[in-house]
């Protein structure tokens, strides 16, 4: 008897003092989505991510994938870059020959001074004289043009060495009769 | 010692001259991904006698196809021209070809080599002639000439010609000279710390010398420059022994007479191939882009040559160093850069996916 008193005495009082509750609504969110989680079935396509990413779980897997992407990034950035360094070191070479024109235009792009290599080159054989800048660089548009020209007409030809001779003498020809 | 220096004086009066002569070779090596090489070798001459085999500069015989063809140059003369070419599996091959060489630059060590290296994401392909040193002492051509007297030495004839012939040409021509007379130097320095060492390693012990070694290595640029002092232009090899004898002493001289001739036959020996060498031209064309070379780039757009990288070969370049010719290129390995693109795509997604679905839960 004195038991099943203790017991109702104990009772009366949690009810009493019953817990307050801050988020009533959260709880019974909580305690729905999980019952539906469980009774929930995943679809294929959740099943496939959930099987090529089922390596996320493990923190030791997980790590070492993200440390190996890392440094197959870092691995291709610094190949280029040594790449793209050597080839900087590789055209400074062909640079150095033609130093004398770097030194005098050094905004002009290496095609344009091996050109003007070539050009100053076939001048100097013959004469020594001043050309404005404006003048070189319709000489040079001249010549790239002319340039594009024969290597059509050289294309036409078929590189058929009979007509290429042909058309050398016959070049040949009109040039010394126009010095004429 | 006398006979010596004449032939040398003589020799070395050929070969300036040679260099200037009319026999052009250029070869050109093709290299390609899986190390086999096709090799071109065009030799343009006035004189017919250069295309026989004894008188070739590189390796060529009748197993390569060879075609002669010729043509009026500007002086009316018959310029001739050989090309031939060849291919080959590997460098082994060419450096078979090395070894069996019968042609003038057949006392020169050459070989060829190449190695395929997989870089993940590119494969470098090196490509390297080379030619090992005549003597055996050290006497860098750089101990005499500045770093742009050097620079300039090592260029390619064609680009040389082309400086020459350019806007700057008074002060390169006068480079030019100046290079000849320090390398005439050189040339006499490296002759005689030759003769030293071969003298000393021979008779050395003889307790009769009263000359160290150092003490007669310390004579060398007296020697040089008595050599190639302006007195001894015109001379022709008469006082050649008095030059001799005023570096090393009368008495010396005298004394060691056979001696210091038998070391300077053993020197004749072993700088035979650089007296005998040949001069040419080595042009390397790599597969994928060039990204390394120790050459100069073709820079005659209109050369039917264009796009390899260029060497010359001559004697100076290869008498006391070993002269490499070497090419760098790379290919992309773009089934690696997709593979690889995929694995970090996926390491991506994974995480995205793991945070997403801690964030969620």
């Amino acid at each position: 008897m004195n038991d099943d008193n203790k017991y109702s005495r104990v009772i009366e009082s949690l009810k009493r003092n019953r817990p307050i509750l801050q988020d009533r609504e959260r709880l019974t969110d909580d305690i729905m989505r999980e019952i539906k989680k469980s009774s929930a079935v995943a679809t294929l396509p959740e099943k496939l991510v959930n099987y090529f990413f089922a390596w996320v779980n493990n923190y030791w897997l997980r790590g070492t994938m993200a440390v190996t992407a890392v440094l197959f990034a870092g691995f291709f950035i610094i190949q280029q870059l040594v790449i793209a360094d050597r080839l900087d070191k590789l055209e400074r070479q062909v640079v150095r020959t033609l130093y004398t024109i770097n030194d005098h235009e050094p905004d002009l792009g290496i095609n344009q001074r091996i050109l003007l290599n070539l050009v100053l080159n076939e001048q100097m054989t013959e004469d020594s004289i001043t050309v404005s800048t404006s003048d070189m660089e319709e000489l040079l548009n001249y010549v790239l043009e002319l340039q594009n020209k024969y290597g059509d007409l050289l294309q036409d030809a078929g590189k058929n060495p009979y007509i290429l001779k042909r058309i050398r003498q016959s070049l040949e020809e009109s040039t010394n009769s126009d010095e004429i | 010692m006398k006979k010596r220096f004449k032939i040398l004086f003589t020799v070395f009066i050929m070969l300036m001259f040679s260099s200037c002569g009319d026999n052009e070779t250029h070869v050109i090596n093709t290299v390609h991904e899986d190390g086999s090489v096709n090799r071109k070798v065009t030799v343009k001459t006035t004189d017919k006698k250069d295309f026989i085999q004894k008188n070739s500069r590189v390796p060529v015989d009748s197993t390569w196809r060879i075609e002669i063809t010729y043509d009026i140059n500007e002086n009316k003369d018959t310029v001739w021209l050989l090309t031939a070419d060849k291919h080959f599996d590997s460098v082994e091959e060419i450096n078979e070809e090395y070894d069996k060489d019968k042609g003038s630059n057949r006392a020169l060590k050459r070989s060829a080599d190449f190695t395929k290296s997989f870089k993940w994401f590119t494969t470098v392909f090196r490509y390297t002639e080379t030619i090992e040193k005549v003597l055996t002492i050290d006497c860098p051509m750089s101990d005499f000439l500045t770093g742009e007297e050097l620079k300039f030495a090592y260029l390619p004839g064609k680009i040389r010609g082309d400086l020459k012939n350019g806007p700057d040409s008074v002060r390169i021509k006068e480079m030019e000279e100046r290079i000849d007379r320090k390398s005439e130097e050189w040339l006499w320095t490296c002759e005689f710390r030759q003769w030293v060492e071969v003298f000393y390693d021979l008779f050395g012990d003889n307790p009769d010398l009263g000359i160290t070694r150092d003490e007669m290595r310390s004579r060398e640029s007296e020697f040089a420059q008595l050599m190639t002092g302006d007195d001894n232009n015109n001379d022709e090899g008469a006082n050649l022994d008095s030059l001799f004898a005023t570096v090393v002493g009368e008495d010396f001289v005298k004394t060691f007479k056979t001696e210091i001739d038998s070391a300077g036959s053993v020197v004749d020996t072993i700088d035979s191939p650089f007296w005998g060498a040949s001069k040419y031209d080595m042009e390397i064309r790599m597969p994928g882009r060039i990204i390394a070379s120790n050459g100069y780039a073709e820079i005659d757009p209109d050369s039917d040559n264009g796009g390899g990288i260029l060497w010359t070969v001559k004697g100076d370049y290869f008498l006391t160093e070993t002269y490499e010719m070497w090419a760098e290129s790379k290919v992309n390995n773009y089934f690696i850069w997709i593979i690889t693109g995929l694995f970090i795509l996926f390491v991506s997604s994974g995480l995205i996916f793991y945070h997403r679905k801690a964030k969620s839960s």
